[in-house]
């Protein structure tokens, strides 16, 4: 995805009317939820399925490592009921299947994001599926997160926050690496701009 | 020095010498339960030396550690504080980062002429700063200071005398009273009467309540501490006569007891409005004079429970961005205009937001599946409640049965009182029927707008649009409008998001 191009173009057409393409895309969203993005979306870089399923795979998979090695203990040692062990050892693992192979497709397909002169939109949620609006003129800070298994697949966190109290904050996960700064730089440069 | 060091340098000066003896006058009198308390345990002698050295003494030097340490001062633009021995903590707040300031005056410090300052910003975990005490005038002075610096751009404005100020709502003794009345607290009060008339119904039928255990407790109690004989009396009639009398009783008390509550501490309501400032005064014993700015109000809430709706009251909440969730427990009480003839609210709003264009316009309702969705999901818990009764008598379960058309009709009522409107500067949004409120959120100081739609939502094709402003916590939270049409939905956030980005936002 060429994000020059984009952000030139949203630059360039300050005053025309960027968010109406937005209008449109919700319309299509409901009709074929999480449709093709159109040409202004811009997607995650793929390699966060990548990262979401590692992330899925130690954390849950851990979990499932030890549920199972205490159920195991428990089936030897005790006599507890043997069909609950065996649906409580079933809902680790659909669990374990749901965070580390259904989960990350699904959430990148869901996930986009939208920039215009004024606004950034950003999409989200595989179950309960979200829009957020943010007005750039409404940023107060904006952080850039890079954990350990993200420096590793060259992927960042843009985290940008608002005044607000419930949705004070936001955070665009994988990111390349010069994207996001990219990103961030062009948030703050707007948001100055704003400004005066 | 240049003129610009000259405007930033500060005269430090210490607070009132009545700080070290009210601090510790207050502390004694804030013992006297304490020490009442342990004299049962340990006897006065053991009590009263405990206290002495392990409490008083310590606060005292503290007291005299902190009026030797404490300084403050200000210049054209900030207000400086310096405190600390160890650690010394220079605090600087500029003028227009200040949200609101409050002068408070306990019972104690009205007899001699003192008061306290409080000072909130937006991002302090809690008050940003307090000065206790300062004598009343120096605290009066300091608040116009500090609260006429807000906008200096409207110096015309602030030049104004103090007498000139536009009075908005002044509360008599008898207005009060009408709001206690119709609290919603009475309300629940009249409400927990109906049940507990409703227990006793269910003790004829020979179900044992529990009353009967404590009221043997009770008069185990009573029968050890020989009381006058008529308190006995009385005591044990409050205590142990019918259910329902017992129970209009107390709810008379309860109400009698808020009522009393709420008038001394709203005694000589008086909202005043200066320039952009509104400055409220009020209280019997302890005198409160808060000040805020116009453009700090991130939200205005209408409060009006069924009761009020009835008298036509209502009571009108506020929100700054120094209003934060972990100060909401003290400050939830607190209400911009305790209660006030609807009539007359109207006035104050347009007064309070000068760009509201209407307080009261014809309002969008939402989608007609609301009903429906929210009276299946009231129903599921008396659903589970009456399967549960079921296993202890099939014929109790009866009982729930009213429940399900109850839950119907208080949905069909909600849908009618909800509803939202978005002008060009302000949106509204009102729900609610035994307890209605009505939002009002000034576009500018919007945050952030979210869309979300749960799997449910997405069938119906229906969304929750949640609006985000700062400082939610007296208001409750901001708007959450829920069951919209996805395009309605859609639509509104749109603009909604738009108008926020083209008005500026200010603290």
């Amino acid at each position: 995805m060429d994000t020059e191009e984009s952000s030139n173009e949203s630059v360039e057409n300050r005053s025309e009317e960027p968010i109406a393409t937005s209008v449109e895309k919700a319309e299509i969203d409901v009709e074929v939820p999480s449709g093709p993005p159109t040409q202004r979306w811009r997607q995650l870089d793929l390699s966060v399925v990548q990262l979401w399923s590692l992330s899925g795979w130690i954390g849950c998979g851990s979990l499932l490592l030890i549920g199972s090695a205490g159920l195991i203990a428990l089936w030897l040692n005790t006599p507890a009921p043997r069909l609950v062990l065996c649906l409580l050892w079933l809902a680790l693992a659909c669990f374990f299947y749901l965070q580390a192979i259904w989960l990350p497709p699904r959430k990148y397909e869901a996930w986009s994001f939208f920039l215009s002169s004024e606004i950034l939109e950003l999409r989200f949620g595989v179950i309960w599926r979200k829009s957020v609006l943010i007005p750039i003129s409404r940023l107060q800070h904006v952080d850039l997160h890079r954990g350990p298994l993200e420096r590793r697949l060259g992927l960042s966190t843009l985290e940008v926050h608002t005044a607000g109290t419930r949705n004070a904050s936001h955070q665009i996960p994988g990111l390349p690496e010069d994207e996001a700064i990219e990103l961030r730089d062009e948030l703050v440069r707007k948001a100055k701009l704003e400004q005066e | 020095m240049t003129q610009a060091e000259e405007q930033d340098a500060f005269s430090l000066r210490r607070l009132s010498w009545a700080t070290l003896w009210l601090s510790i006058v207050e502390g004694v009198f804030g013992l006297i339960v304490p020490l009442v308390v342990l004299t049962t345990v340990l006897g006065f002698d053991r009590a009263f030396g405990i206290l002495l050295k392990f409490v008083f003494l310590p606060s005292v030097i503290y007291y005299v550690i902190h009026f030797v340490s404490f300084r403050f001062g200000v210049n054209q633009r900030e207000l400086a504080i310096r405190s600390g021995v160890a650690f010394r903590r220079d605090r600087r707040i500029a003028f227009e980062r200040i949200q609101d300031v409050d002068i408070e005056q306990s019972f104690l410090s009205r007899l001699v002429g003192m008061a306290s300052l409080k000072i909130t910003t937006a991002g302090a975990e809690a008050d940003e700063a307090t000065l206790k005490y300062l004598s009343y005038r120096d605290a009066e002075d300091l608040r116009r200071i500090l609260v006429k610096a807000e906008k200096p751009e409207s110096d015309g404005a602030s030049l104004q005398n103090e007498s000139e100020a536009d009075c908005l709502c002044d509360l008599s003794v008898r207005d009060l009273a009408w709001g206690a009345l119709t609290s919603n607290l009475v309300a629940a009060l009249f409400a927990m009467l109906g049940a507990f008339a409703y227990v006793d119904y269910f003790s004829y039928w020979g179900i044992e309540s529990f009353d009967e255990a404590a009221e043997k407790h009770a008069r185990e109690f009573l029968s050890r501490y020989p009381l006058n004989d008529f308190i006995t009396r009385g005591v044990e009639y409050v205590l142990f006569s019918g259910s329902a009398i017992k129970a209009f009783l107390l709810a008379l008390i309860g109400a009698l007891f808020s009522m009393l509550a709420f008038v001394v501490k709203y005694y000589g309501f008086r909202l005043e409005l200066l320039g952009r400032v509104a400055t409220r005064s009020y209280g019997l014993l302890t005198r409160r004079r808060a000040s805020l700015s116009q453009d700090r109000i991130q939200a205005l809430k209408l409060e009006e429970g069924l009761l009020r709706r009835w008298f036509g009251l209502v009571a009108i909440r506020v929100d700054t961005a120094g209003d934060r969730k972990e100060l909401d427990e003290t400050k939830k009480k607190d209400l911009l205009v305790p209660v006030i003839k609807r009539a007359d609210s109207v006035g104050v709003l347009q007064k309070l937001q000068p760009l509201l264009s209407s307080a009261s316009p014809p309002l969008e309702s939402l989608s007609k599946l609301a009903v429906m969705r929210r009276t299946r999901l009231g129903t599921l818990p008396v659903l589970v409640a009456a399967v549960l009764t079921w296993f202890a008598s099939p014929w109790a379960a009866l009982v729930w049965l009213p429940g399900l058309p109850l839950i119907y009709f208080l949905n069909l009522k909600w849908y009618h009182h909800s509803g939202y409107w978005c002008g060009e500067h302000h949106v509204i949004w009102r729900h609610g029927w035994l307890n209605r409120s009505t939002l009002f959120l000034p576009i500018r100081n919007i945050q952030n707008v979210s869309l979300s739609r749960s799997p449910f939502d997405r069938r119906l094709r229906l969304a929750t649009l949640v609006i985000d402003t700062a400082g939610q916590s007296n208001t409750g939270g901001g708007a959450v409008i829920p069951h919209l049409p996805i395009r309605e939905a859609r639509a509104l956030q749109v603009q909604l998001a738009e108008q926020v980005a083209q008005a500026r936002f200010g603290w």
